[in-house]
């Protein structure tokens, strides 16, 4: 009787791929920004004729690092969940890395984007 | 022990044990199933009631922090084209996402995580790693 109400084990299998696939773009989205802050802040020290310090290096690196370890979290903490739950980590974990980057962007910008 | 009643009645403990969960779930928790196993007690409400009031300041903070001059410059449109208005759009959405993280993360802990002393640890995590920096750092 339950197994006509609950999703077969596939169809739920299905269902958290494409979830985890839908999300997969939104943070791969937060990567980009990180990825190409850096880019930017490596180009600005180039035409300022210095490299970046060491931690500018670690702070922005720290912000491509945020949204990867968010999602694979979620997905470990959430593989094992029904899809609903599982959707329900992923979206605090993108609300979280969200959080997380404008965080480490205040941190770079105030602290070490003075160079 | 044949009669459950007789030996709820002489037993104090017991009693305690069972009313004393029961009490005070209805008044916070309307949810049907599982109220009383859901809170820990009056101490748990409280703690509780505490963590939701840190993530609404939180909140708060985080639409500060969204405003905050640094941190609203960092995207803008530009020039206005299609893919730079698409990018704004998804950059804009982000920041509503950063400021509605922590009262996002207690409501939905509170309505998925029934173990009381998890959905402690997890509300607590969430506090701590959902600190407006933002407004801090442009306060300071």
């Amino acid at each position: 009787m339950s197994a006509e109400v609950v999703a077969p084990p596939r169809a739920r299998r299905g269902a958290r791929i494409g979830i985890a696939l839908a999300f997969l773009l939104a943070f791969l989205w937060q990567v980009y920004g990180a990825v190409s802050n850096l880019v930017v802040w490596l180009g600005f020290a180039g035409v300022l004729g210095s490299g970046l310090t060491a931690t500018a290096w670690v702070v922005l690196l720290l912000g491509i690092a945020i949204p990867v370890v968010a999602y694979a979290a979620a997905v470990v903490l959430g593989r094992t969940r029904r899809p609903l739950g599982f959707a329900l980590v992923l979206v605090l974990a993108l609300c979280a890395s969200e959080a997380l980057s404008l965080s480490q962007l205040a941190f770079f910008l105030s602290v070490v984007g003075a160079l | 022990m044949t009669d459950p009643t007789d030996e709820d009645a002489l037993s104090w403990d017991r009693d305690a044990a069972l009313a004393a969960p029961k009490r005070p779930a209805p008044l916070i928790d309307d949810r049907p199933a599982g109220a009383g196993a859901a809170s820990g007690g009056g101490f748990a409400l409280l703690v509780l009631g505490v963590l939701g009031g840190v993530a609404v300041i939180e909140t708060a903070f985080w639409i500060r922090s969204a405003f905050e001059l640094q941190i609203a410059a960092s995207i803008d449109p530009g020039s206005g084209s299609p893919i730079e208005i698409a990018s704004f759009v998804l950059n804009v959405a982000g920041r509503v996402l950063a400021v509605l993280a922590p009262v996002a993360w207690f409501a939905i802990i509170c309505w998925r995580v029934r173990v009381p002393s998890r959905r402690l640890a997890v509300l607590v995590l969430g506090a701590v790693l959902l600190v407006p920096w933002p407004a801090i750092l442009a306060g300071g």
